[in-house]
């Protein structure tokens, strides 16, 4: 069988491996899908006779807790990659997975509350769109998670026998962080700020 | 006015009647009278199928809405007792209700089904017809019947207020359908007499309701010979 | 047969092995093999509908004993308006989103690109079969909905809410199925994208590119942007069927009589907006493959160079992106605004340049030419009229005043048949036959293909030109009777029948195609390797080409995809892989 190419080396001419490529692809897709998602919700809003304001009442604390780990999360990937790069153990993947549960949990707690007072999704169409995108963000996060947790434990073993191909699942897990961040730093400027 | 309306009609009195006659204990008997500005109805507008307009040629039905007889006493008025009688089982009438499209009309108009009887629904004429119930409490049915189609049966097992039947191809079918679990009801013809027997004397609650003029409660002694007089007058709400 | 394919033979794992192999060739034959079978599902839907529309009312022939009186669907044979909403929307759904998508970038893209880019598989392989597999889901998943109760979704293949949202069908299943869908598409995408960037053989610059690769690369780029909204939509509207919400629901919505029970505040809208952004694109989806297949029959067939293969290749880069400026033009009749409408107008009179370019190219390349008339190459000739009368029955639907009389008739039917019938459909044809002999290593039966292409030429247009001709005359598409209890109806109702009886003499004509189809997998002509005298890197391998590997030894690009009749060549065709004479 074939090796297929460029799976750990870039290519010459593009500079790109072959993870990075399609990385890069899948984000595009997320971005859409995203955009959809944000599109909608202003779509929506900017149609609706009455929009309550998101800082009166929602936990706005938690949403900012939140923001805050996630900060700290796309940082501890950089870290991660550095450290993949030079060959280092996964402790910084780890407290990226740690950090990736926090951020979970703490979703669920703002939804708990918000639930508390009895607004549901089929409340109000700012109820459905808000359980929808921090919904859509806990997801995400935790899929994240999963597959950072996979990477640092069960794949560990491809460390030693494909180093840099291991180093570069790294890196592109790097890059899906820091999208995530990105855009539930939107989400929350979107649905808070605005 | 057609013929078949006026012996379905006459059907359905000799009905009520016969019940009437078979009670040994006592009744309630009344009529129901419209007062007010009677509205002029224009005919069935059937130029949505030209099918249907050929059935009647240049004699479209009447709009049955409103049915008045002499002296604007109403038909198609369902009067039942809501409360007061004996909570037992009855049994359910031996022969199924069969409603009918013929002429793109249902008849009956307004009628009441046991939840224990079976509806036939049949569709004579060859015309495609879409039967559209839309009980609250039983299962909505909607079934479609193309013209090879000719009957169709339908169970409506729970007790129920009167709601719609409707054809969704044709707007102007409409029929209405109580489903009831005892024989203390009656649907008046156009002349308006209601009479409900087979009633122990005591104190009961009755209800006379319309499709469009809404409904009426009264509380009724019945006594153990003479007949129980009850009538009740609908008029037009007033325009808001 | 070369010494290479008999030493690999036997080092060739049994069949189940490879049927679960993520060999992009095993793949590909695997979705073109489940696409068509779901293309003939999608088609007897329609054998069944046209003729309904025919002989409204009448019990189909042979069916009539074979469903009971009390059957939902077509008590004694006679089909029920609700079952043809629903057969009406699985129709398009299947076509659109399980047999031609698939058939054209899963089928064609998955296994010809790699073998065209001389690599020895894509770049992903576990992503390509875990796409197959959603694939797969999907059909699941859609074709589940037939055997529950309520039966298929009903509200159309672009599940319009509000009746989407409170339709007690199977649109649940729909908006899951087409998830897992949208999963296979965008993996397929990463997969061909990626691999078209990073696999290519040493000397294959992009402009070396054969036309197909650029087809499927573009394609491939509308699957992974333009599908995600409508994924996002498919979430809101799970939302709103099963947790509630009103997303698509305005507020005061009455349903048969009744005010509905939801918070409202919602538009149906923006589901429109959300589902054409993808909808349109995947219109090209549906298109420019076929036009990569058509590319490289008639380039072969000339034994020519493309005419204009660079402007064509910048003509599907156009219109790739303008393809993403256009979706409004579906709703020209929702009252959004003439100035939206005319913005919208613009774009799509614009987009028809790159298509009109490209058409161009195609059929310039003919003149000059000696053509071989192959059974590929009828059907890529017949694909240029019809994909002409595709596009420009679309001129009037682009404008918008013109466009309110047409949307939403018959024409509309007529004119996007046009485009993916007689259009992409026989691209595909074309394709299975040009390209049988690599992947099975036997030709095709000629004289069973002339009787498969003939015939199915006429009645496609037997069947469309009167569809075209009653939209004209103003009936509705939709109808569950086909205008027979409407007054503008009736002097075009006898139309349905020439349409049907067409439809039904076209599924004749097919049983040829799938009689040579079984007959030369076993016993048909042995094939060379490149029994076409063709250029590009996939005729470089052995036919079938090696599992696992494709190639004997890593080729290497020496010139561009069409070199044929180089002058002061001796033989008529200079193949990519051979080395310039020195």
């Amino acid at each position: 069988m074939s090796a297929i190419p460029h799976t750990a080396t870039p290519r010459r001419d593009t500079g790109l491996y072959n993870a990075k490529v399609g990385t890069w692809l899948f984000l595009a897709a997320e971005a859409m899908f995203f955009g959809a998602l944000v599109s909608s919700y202003v779509f929506l809003r900017s149609a609706s006779a009455e929009w309550p304001a998101a800082r009166d009442v929602l936990p706005v604390g938690y949403a900012v807790a939140n923001g805050i780990v996630l900060i700290l999360l796309a940082t501890a990937s950089v870290k991660a990659r550095r450290a993949a790069r030079a060959g280092k153990g996964p402790k910084w993947l780890w407290i990226c997975v740690v950090l990736a549960v926090c951020s979970v949990t703490l979703v669920a707690l703002e939804h708990r509350i918000v639930g508390a007072t009895g607004a549901r999704a089929s409340t109000s169409t700012f109820y459905g769109m808000y359980y929808l995108l921090s919904g859509i963000v806990r997801i995400h996060v935790g899929g994240g998670a999963v597959v950072t947790a996979w990477i640092a434990g069960p794949c560990r073993q491809f460390a030693d026998i494909k180093p840099i191909r291991y180093a570069n699942w790294v890196e592109c897990l790097g890059y899906y962080w820091l999208f995530v961040f990105a855009t539930s730093l939107a989400t929350f400027v979107l649905v808070y700020v605005v | 006015m057609g013929s078949g309306m006026i012996r379905r009609f006459s059907i359905l009195a000799s009905a009520c009647l016969v019940f009437a006659a078979a009670s040994h204990a006592g009744s309630i008997a009344g009529t129901i009278t419209y007062s007010g500005e009677v509205p002029k109805l224009p005919p069935v507008d059937l130029s949505g199928d030209p099918a249907c307009a050929a059935l009647h040629g240049d004699n479209p039905p009447a709009n049955e809405v409103l049915v008045l007889g002499e002296g604007n006493t109403m038909g198609n008025v369902l009067v039942r007792v809501t409360k007061g009688y004996a909570v037992k089982e009855y049994p359910a009438p031996a022969q199924p209700v069969t409603l009918t499209q013929k002429g793109c009309q249902y008849s009956p108009r307004v009628f009441v089904l046991h939840p224990a009887q079976t509806l036939k629904i049949q569709n004579p004429d060859g015309i495609m017809h879409n039967v559209h119930g839309m009980p609250a409490v039983n299962t909505p049915f909607n079934r479609a019947m193309p013209k090879t189609l000719t009957e169709i049966e339908v169970q409506l097992p729970k007790v129920e207020d009167p709601f719609e039947i409707k054809c969704d191809l044709h707007r102007w079918m409409h029929a209405y359908c109580a489903v009831l679990d005892h024989p203390f009801y009656c649907v008046t013809t156009k002349d308006g007499v209601f009479e409900i027997g087979g009633l122990e004397p005591g104190e009961y609650e009755i209800e006379a309701w319309h499709e469009k003029l809404g409904k009426q409660a009264a509380t009724v002694t019945v006594g153990a010979d003479a007949p129980a007089k009850q009538d009740f007058q609908f008029t037009r709400p007033a325009k808001k | 047969m070369t010494e290479g394919i008999r030493h690999s033979a036997r080092r060739e794992p049994g069949w189940l092995r490879r049927a679960v192999s993520c060999d992009h060739k095993v793949i590909g034959i695997q979705y073109a093999l489940t696409a068509l079978l779901m293309l003939f599902v999608a088609f007897c839907m329609v054998l069944m509908m046209r003729w309904q529309l025919a002989y409204p009312e009448s019990p189909f022939p042979f069916l009539s004993n074979f469903f009971g009186e009390d059957d939902t669907r077509m008590p004694k044979g006679v089909m029920l308006p609700n079952f043809y909403n629903q057969l009406g929307a699985m129709h398009g759904t299947y076509m659109v989103f399980l047999a031609v998508v698939p058939l054209l970038v899963g089928g064609f893209g998955t296994y010809l690109v790699p073998l065209m880019l001389g690599a020895p598989n894509l770049a992903f392989p576990r992503l390509s079969r875990v796409g197959y597999l959603c694939y797969l889901a999907g059909i699941v998943i859609i074709s589940f909905s037939f055997i529950t109760p309520a039966g298929p979704s009903n509200s159309g293949w672009t599940g319009y809410p509000p009746l989407s949202v409170i339709e007690t069908g199977g649109q649940t299943y729909w908006l899951v199925g087409i998830a897992f869908v949208y999963l296979s598409s965008l993996f397929l995408a990463i997969n061909l994208i990626t691999s078209i960037v990073q696999l290519r053989a040493p000397g294959l610059s992009l402009l070396r590119l054969p036309f197909f690769v650029w087809s499927q690369l573009v394609t491939s780029y509308l699957l992974l942007l333009a599908f995600p909204p409508l994924a996002a939509a498919a979430v809101l509207q799970l939302m709103d069927r099963l947790e509630g919400t009103s997303f698509f629901l305005p507020s005061g919505l009455v349903v048969t009589g009744k005010p509905l029970d939801a918070s409202g505040g919602g538009s149906a809208l923006l589901w429109q907006h959300l589902f054409w952004f993808l909808a349109h694109p995947e219109v090209y989806v549906l298109i420019l493959p076929a036009f990569g297949i058509i590319a490289e029959v008639i380039a072969n067939n000339t034994r020519k160079p493309l005419w204009g293969y660079k402007g064509m290749v910048v003509s599907a880069v156009f219109m790739g992106f303008m393809s993403m400026l256009v979706w409004a033009h579906h709703m020209f009749l929702t009252g959004m605004g003439t100035v939206i409408s005319t913005f919208f107008q613009a774009t799509t009179l614009i987009i028809s340049i790159p298509s009109i370019i490209m058409a161009t190219s195609l059929l310039v390349s003919l003149w000059g030419g000696s053509i071989r008339f192959t059974v590929p190459m009828l059907f890529a000739l017949a694909f240029l009229p019809m994909f002409g009368i595709g596009g420009l029955t679309g001129l009037p639907l682009a404008l918008s005043a013109t466009n309110i009389v047409l949307h939403d008739t018959y024409y509309v039917i007529g004119h996007f048949h046009y485009v993916v019938a007689p259009g992409t459909l026989f691209a595909i044809f074309a394709g299975v036959y040009y390209w049988f002999p690599k992947v099975t290593g036997r030709k095709l039966n000629d004289t069973l293909g002339h009787l498969h292409f003939w015939p199915s030429l006429l009645f496609m247009n037997a069947i469309f030109i009167p569809m075209l001709l009653q939209g004209l005359a103003g009936v509705s598409r939709r109808l569950y009777d086909g205008g027979a209890t409407y007054g503008f109806g009736q002097e075009v109702f006898f139309l349905n029948k020439a349409a049907t009886h067409s439809a039904f003499a076209l599924a004749i004509a097919q049983l040829p195609f799938v009689i040579n189809f079984v007959y030369s997998l076993r016993w048909g002509k042995k094939s060379a390797d490149n029994p076409w005298d063709a250029t590009s890197l996939e005729w470089n391998t052995p036919s079938p080409p090696r599992f696992g590997g494709n190639f004997d030894k890593p080729p290497r690009a020496h010139r561009g995809p069409n070199e044929y009749s180089v002058p002061g060549k001796a033989k008529d065709f200079s193949p990519q892989w051979e080395p310039e004479e020195a």
